[in-house]
């Protein structure tokens, strides 16, 4: 709202006073006087138009008269009058007031007689004979036979602006020349000193005199003002129009006669004066009344104003609470009522400010009683007034927090938590329990919870926002710890149980319900003996609780029983929990479910004593119960037998059928075993394929007899996987006490006597003989020896000679491995090379043969001998390595060898245990051009049809039926048939051992394509063979 | 503080009364107009010439305003009459300076200029003038610019259409020196190159009391080929009706300056024949032409005429100027600048003195008109 002085109120309402008759007095003016005074003007200048009009059209007809006159005379003459006449026409002229020159002009338009004023005289010899026919109202006086008024020309005899009237007689035309002058001195005259202005137009609007003569109006068309072209247009009417400059009103006259018009002007400015004058008079005077009103009404105001003021200030004071100050004394009516009225309220407004304060200082006793706090807030929700509980029950000082809102206060909240509250704060909802943090400087966290009312005035006015304030640390800090210990009794693995002190469940946990099998609602109020299982007595539990109240705690473990009725084991915890005054509150128990864990431990120790596989005792339970059974026999004097067990040739069923197979095998091995042995019988399987019979009270005879139950049991084929499997067992066998005091000796000296067996020529048993290990221990120096030899190059490569049979040319060589061992010297193959292939050594001296031979090819080649093919013997196993492609293919390489120099032989009993990859092996092998020769063949058992399949490139008949060829006669149909079988099958065939001439010729007849053997050639070393083979080459 | 204010308010109240006691009392004030001058004979006998200027001047501003004005300001005309008095030009001329003219268009006749074109070179005002030809003004650097050539032009071209002819009598008017002498002096030096030869010359005083009867004697007394009038129109169309009462058929010149609608008019029979060179063509369909005399005829109820379209295109030459000067460029620097303005009826161009290059006709009267022959 906008606030006015008092003076100026009154100023602006005196002059609006002032004002308002004036104003109604210039419109009276400029509507009623205006157009009187207007119209007034319009009849004043209309007949002052006329009036001039017919002034002019008086003094033209006057001029007219006159020629009329000059005509009658010279139509009255007839003929053509004597010049004389003539003369005559000087007297019509006279002085040239009136006319400038009379002309009579013949019917060429030539003058032929003119009168002119005394002053132009000298010009008439000029004039006469003029011819004009360039006048144009000559020629329309002529063709009209009227009386022509012409328009507005200079005149050629003066130069001034002229009109003239042509009266055709007969064929002249009297013409006159009538001066215009006249008529701009009569309208200066008329207009004298004032600023009328009056024109005289002819019928173009071209101007032909004027009163005011201004030169720049001369002979000026005024055709383009709408007054005049509204003139010519037959139309007289007063208008305002600017000329020169100047805005005018006037009104035009017309002149019928010489069809001109006369223009009547005044200034507009001057027409109007008096209305202009009046109406500056009113203007003038609404200024001087404006300005005396608004001087009166301020000076007026000053005077109440001083009333005002003392008033102001007395209310001032009273709002200041001074209500006993002394009113002011006036001696106007009106202010007396008013200082009555106005101390009346002062003394009510006393009253009840005395009762609110009162009541305040109630409520603020009260306020600073309670624990919360009061604040305030404007309609900015900045705070306004805080109870002076805050400062005591909280660590916020009031000045910082006042003028601020409550979001500029340092409140750990998130940006949605304070949108939420804003959107409240903003809709004016009241709010409960708004709960925040504030972080002290210190990182001490302090809890608030507010409540807020928003306020509103009478008119709904928002004004803010009020409301308790009450800290919550304490209360925040507890349900913190009470949050944690529910998270801690809902997540725990461990089963809760909480009872009352009349042991009463309240409460379990979900790893209660879990391990129990009882959900929460089934237990509630139950006594936990429910859950007692009969395996412990009621003895037991009752030491529990003892236990619990003695000392207020028990530990141990417990057997429980689930819902379900299976009894578990627990490690449980009991405690008792007492309140602050000691009293007893509640029991809590804790239980872990190790039932498993005891399982686990169980199994633990099974798989520590017994074989996975067929679960037979293992090596360990073997020697702890060989302990017990020994010291038992040493007591009583008694005999103990221990056999050795090992399936023959199992390690084939292994690589044959698998070890799934082979794993099956031994499990029905040892079911075989187990159901052959008494009770005090201990059967083990120490690993492999190896068993151990403990049998405890047996003596030779009774060993003798399991051994060969033994035996029996195994002539019962196993049946693995569909197949039914022949399997062989060899058994070692020693005697307590005769073959040892102790189980480890027994054990040892059991195996040398398998040895035995299996040397024997296994699926046979062998007792022990004290001979045994000196055999065993030699082949184990053996075979370290030879491991070392490999390393050392201690083995040498032999080459026995190939040659064709046909002529006995050398074809190539046999490699043989020999070893030439620093004590012993050249160790024979048959001693070693089993050593060799029992162990995994053989596949070490297979790699060894192949690197020297393709070495010492190499250096033969090098040397530039004739390019052969050396034959190495390798071991079916070695076929079986994944890498020996690889490995022949990089020695080729490194020694720059063709393929056809190698060739590779294997046994055909080798190849008849042969497994899929071999034969794959051996294809490659043939892809890579390596020629592949089967050895000793006719030994082994071999199909023709598996033969077939096979990438053989030779055969070599086995030097047993080489032996007797010449002897024997099944041997030497044998030999043939070997030899035709090989060639059918596109293989050339090789003889071994052939050392007579004899046996040469048999097999040659035979067809046999190679030979190899004494008689060509023994095996000798590398520089030995290169000799034989220059000789041989020789001849 | 509520003191303070009402203090405030009321002086506020009567600021407010006072200010619309000034709005009342005061009118607005409008921009001032720039002002031009017309100076030349717009009364006395020969004064079609002048009259015609004035119109076409006065037609140029008027059409000037309606379209806005110049600059967005209004054009403001002061004509003058300078009624064929050189005391009076220079008079009227230094009236105009002391009105605050940027520019006279004007005067009409070379006498004039004699005078007005000091005046103007000390004030340092722009005179343009429509009509004036004399020779003694061309090749000067002042401020006097003409939107017609020279005499030079039109007396030579009228020889040179003149070569049949031998002997020449002449008749000129003293009142007007320095055009007719100028133009009989070109005229001659042309003339005679083709050897030709002016037997007579006779000047004259115009004004009205002069009888030409026997100056057309005194013309004819030698037996010329041909007869030259250097005269304005009205002198011309007498001399014109003297000498064809005496000799019906000698061949009749007349200069440019007498060659307007008022030859004709007074001329009558008399001017039949005679030829006249032209500074502009009547005949002309230019559209810029068509449209300027059809305005021309609307405001002023006659045919512009020579006058009246020198005066037009004079008029332009300033109020162009004006509309296209930059604010530190004198008048006269930017019609130098701008050189090429566009003229009704042809484009004209100024030199370096201020003399423009038009195209010149050469007429003869006949059936009352003036005919376009080279």
């Amino acid at each position: 709202m906008r606030v006015q002085s008092l003076r100026l109120w009154l100023a602006l309402r005196f002059a609006w006073v002032a004002a308002l008759p004036l104003v109604v007095v210039a419109a009276l003016v400029w509507l009623w006087l205006a157009p009187r005074i207007r119209a007034d003007l319009e009849v004043h200048q209309h007949a002052l138009a006329r009036a001039v009009a017919d002034q002019m059209e008086t003094y033209l007809l006057g001029a007219r008269s006159q020629i009329d006159t000059v005509a009658k005379l010279r139509r009255d003459l007839g003929q053509r009058p004597a010049p004389d006449w003539f003369e005559s026409l000087d007297a019509y002229v006279g002085t040239g007031t009136i006319f400038e020159a009379i002309y009579v002009v013949d019917a060429t338009d030539s003058v032929y007689a003119v009168g002119l004023s005394e002053s132009r005289r000298v010009l008439r010899e000029d004039l006469i004979g003029v011819n004009l026919s360039g006048w144009g109202f000559l020629r329309q006086a002529r063709e009209s036979n009227q009386p022509v008024w012409s328009e507005v020309f200079l005149s050629v005899v003066t130069g001034r602006l002229t009109v003239a009237l042509a009266i055709p007689v007969a064929d002249d035309i009297i013409v006159g020349e009538i001066a215009i002058e006249p008529l701009a001195v009569f309208l200066a005259r008329l207009s004298g000193e004032s600023d009328l202005a009056a024109i005289v137009l002819d019928h173009r609007g071209q101007v032909i005199a004027r009163s005011q003569h201004t030169s720049s109006g001369q002979q000026l068309n005024l055709s383009y003002l709408p007054i005049v072209s509204d003139a010519l247009q037959g139309q007289f009417a007063t208008q305002t129009f600017e000329l020169d400059g100047e805005t005018l009103v006037g009104v035009l006259a017309s002149v019928p006669q010489v069809n001109w018009n006369v223009l009547v002007a005044q200034p507009y400015r001057q027409a109007f004066r008096q209305v202009a004058a009046t109406l500056w008079m009113t203007a003038a005077g609404l200024g001087v009344a404006l300005l005396l009103a608004t001087l009166a009404g301020w000076i007026l105001a000053r005077g109440f104003s001083r009333y005002f003021d003392r008033y102001a200030e007395q209310v001032h004071a009273v709002a200041n609470g001074d209500y006993d100050r002394s009113w002011p004394t006036f001696r106007i009516a009106e202010f007396v009522g008013l200082t009555n009225n106005l101390r009346q309220m002062a003394s009510a407004i006393g009253e009840r400010e005395r009762a609110l304060v009162a009541s305040e200082a109630r409520f603020r006793d009260l306020s600073t009683l309670a624990s919360d706090w009061f604040w305030e807030q404007d309609d900015q929700f900045r705070f306004t007034y805080f109870s002076s509980t805050l400062s005591q029950t909280t660590h916020i000082p009031p000045a910082v927090t006042l003028g601020k809102t409550r979001w500029e206060l340092p409140i750990e909240l998130t940006p949605a938590q304070w949108a939420a509250h804003r959107a409240v704060l903003e809709a004016r909802q009241p709010f409960r329990e708004f709960e925040y943090c504030i972080r002290q400087a210190n990182g001490e966290e302090y809890w608030y919870s507010i409540n807020g009312e928003p306020l509103f005035d009478d008119s709904g006015r928002f004004l803010g926002y009020r409301g308790t304030g009450r800290e919550i640390t304490e209360r925040r800090r507890a349900e913190g710890r009470q949050r944690l210990a529910a998270a801690v009794f809902e997540a725990a693995r461990e089963g809760i149980l909480v009872a009352d002190a009349e042991r009463r469940i309240v409460a379990v946990n979900p790893a209660f319900t879990a391990m129990s099998g009882y959900e929460e609602a089934e237990v509630l109020g139950r006594n936990p003996r429910f859950l007692q299982s009969e395996r412990q007595s009621e003895a037991h539990y009752a030491a529990l609780w003892q236990a619990v109240v003695r000392e207020g705690v028990w530990q141990g473990e417990l057997w429980s029983r689930r819902k379900d009725g299976v009894a578990y084991l627990v490690l449980a915890t009991v405690n008792e929990v007492r309140d602050a005054a000691g009293g007893l509150t509640h029991y809590v128990g804790i239980a872990t479910d190790i039932t498993q864990q005891k399982e686990t431990e169980q199994r633990i120790e099974r798989l520590a004593y017994y074989d996975a596989l067929t679960d037979l005792p293992n090596r360990a339970l073997l020697h702890q119960r060989a302990e017990l059974a020994l010291a038992l026999a040493a007591r009583r004097h008694a005999p103990l037998a221990v056999l050795f067990l090992d399936l023959d040739r199992f390690k084939e069923v292994n690589d044959s059928l698998g070890h799934a197979e082979g794993d099956a095998l031994l499990v029905q091995v040892a079911t075989r075993l187990r159901s052959l042995t008494r009770k005090t019988d201990t059967v083990c399987r120490l690993g492999g394929d190896e068993f151990v019979l403990l049998l405890p009270d047996a003596d030779r005879a009774g060993a003798l007899r399991v051994a060969d139950k033994l035996l029996a049991i195994f002539r019962q084929p196993f049946s693995v996987a569909g197949h039914d499997l022949g399997a062989t067992v060899s058994i070692g066998i020693a005697l307590y006490p005769h073959d040892g005091a102790d189980f480890a000796e027994l054990l040892k000296n059991a195996d040398a006597a398998l040895y035995r067996a299996k040397r024997d020529g296994r699926n046979a048993w062998a007792f022990y003989d004290p001979e045994m290990n000196a055999a065993i221990f030699e082949r184990l120096v053996l075979e370290g020896e030879l491991r070392q030899a490999i390393a050392a190059g201690q083995l040498r490569a032999h080459y026995q000679p190939k040659v064709r049979l046909a002529d006995g040319a050398p074809v190539g060589a046999e490699a043989l491995v020999r070893w030439q061992h620093p004590e012993r010297g050249l160790v024979p193959p048959g001693q070693f090379v089993p050593v060799a292939e029992a162990s995994d050594l053989i596949v070490a001296l297979g790699e060894w043969m192949l690197e020297e031979v393709c070495r010492q090819l190499a250096a033969w080649r090098e040397a530039g001998s004739s390019p052969l093919t050396v034959a190495i013997n390798l071991a079916a196993r070695h076929f079986r390595e994944p890498s020996l492609i690889d490995r022949v293919r990089g020695l080729l390489e490194t020694y720059s060898l063709p393929p056809h120099a190698l060739e590779l032989e294997i046994t055909e009993s080798a190849l008849v245990e042969t497994e899929i990859q071999t034969l794959e092996t051996l294809r490659v092998l043939d892809q890579l051009e390596i020629g592949l020769a089967l050895d000793d063949f006719g030994t082994g058992y071999s199909s023709l049809s598996y033969l077939k399949r096979l990438p053989l490139a030779s055969l070599k008949i086995d030097r047993s039926f080489v032996r007797d060829v010449a002897t024997d006669p099944d041997d030497r149909t044998l030999a043939a048939t070997i030899v035709t079988l090989g060639h059918q099958m596109g293989l050339v065939v090789v003889a071994e051992g052939v050392e007579t001439e004899e046996q040469r010729r048999i097999l040659l007849e035979q067809g046999c394509d190679l030979a190899q053997g004494y008689l060509f050639g023994r095996p000798m070393p590398a520089e030995q063979f290169a000799e034989w083979l220059a000789g041989a080459s020789k001849a | 503080m509520i003191i303070e204010r009402g203090r405030v308010g009321i002086w506020a109240g009567l600021g407010t009364i006072l200010l619309g006691l000034m709005i009342v009392l005061g009118s607005c004030s409008r921009s001032e107009p720039i002002r031009i001058g017309f100076v030349g004979g717009i009364s006395g006998r020969v004064a079609d010439l002048g009259v015609a200027g004035r119109n076409g001047v006065l037609l140029a501003v008027e059409l000037r305003n309606r379209a806005g004005g110049v600059a967005g300001r209004q054009v403001e005309l002061i004509i003058k009459d300078d009624e064929q008095d050189p005391e009076v030009a220079e008079r009227v001329t230094r009236d105009l300076v002391a009105q605050g003219v940027v520019a006279i268009v004007g005067p009409m006749t070379s006498a004039m200029a004699m005078r007005v074109v000091p005046v103007a070179n000390e004030a340092k005002v722009l005179v343009v003038s429509p009509t004036v030809t004399a020779d003694d003004l061309s090749g000067l650097d002042d401020y006097f610019f003409r939107v017609i050539a020279s005499t030079r032009q039109y007396a030579s071209k009228n020889a040179l259409y003149q070569r049949n002819l031998r002997r020449v009598a002449t008749a000129y008017d003293l009142g007007n020196k320095a055009y007719t002498e100028s133009w009989l002096r070109n005229f001659r030096d042309a003339f005679s190159q083709n050897g030709g030869a002016i037997i007579r010359t006779l000047g004259f005083q115009s004004g009205g009391d002069t009888p030409f009867l026997p100056i057309a004697r005194e013309l004819l007394a030698a037996q010329p080929d041909g007869v030259l009038i250097i005269a304005n129109s009205v002198d011309s169309a007498l001399l014109c009706q003297q000498i064809r009462k005496l000799d019906p058929r000698v061949p009749i010149m007349v200069a440019e300056w007498g060659a307007t609608e008022r030859l004709v008019e007074l001329g009558g029979q008399a001017v039949e024949g005679v030829t006249a060179p032209q500074l502009f063509d009547r005949e002309s369909l230019s559209p810029a032409y068509q449209a300027f005399r059809q305005h021309y005829l609307e405001r002023f109820g006659q045919e512009p005429g020579f006058g009246g379209t020198a005066g037009f295109d004079a008029a332009n030459v300033v109020l162009d100027a004006l509309a296209k000067r930059r604010p530190e460029q004198s008048l006269k620097e930017t019609v130098l600048a701008i050189r090429h303005f566009e003229g009704v009826q042809n484009p004209l161009s100024f030199d370096d003195f201020g003399d423009a290059q038009r195209e010149t006709f050469i007429t003869v009267v006949r059936d009352g008109r003036f005919v376009k022959i080279e």
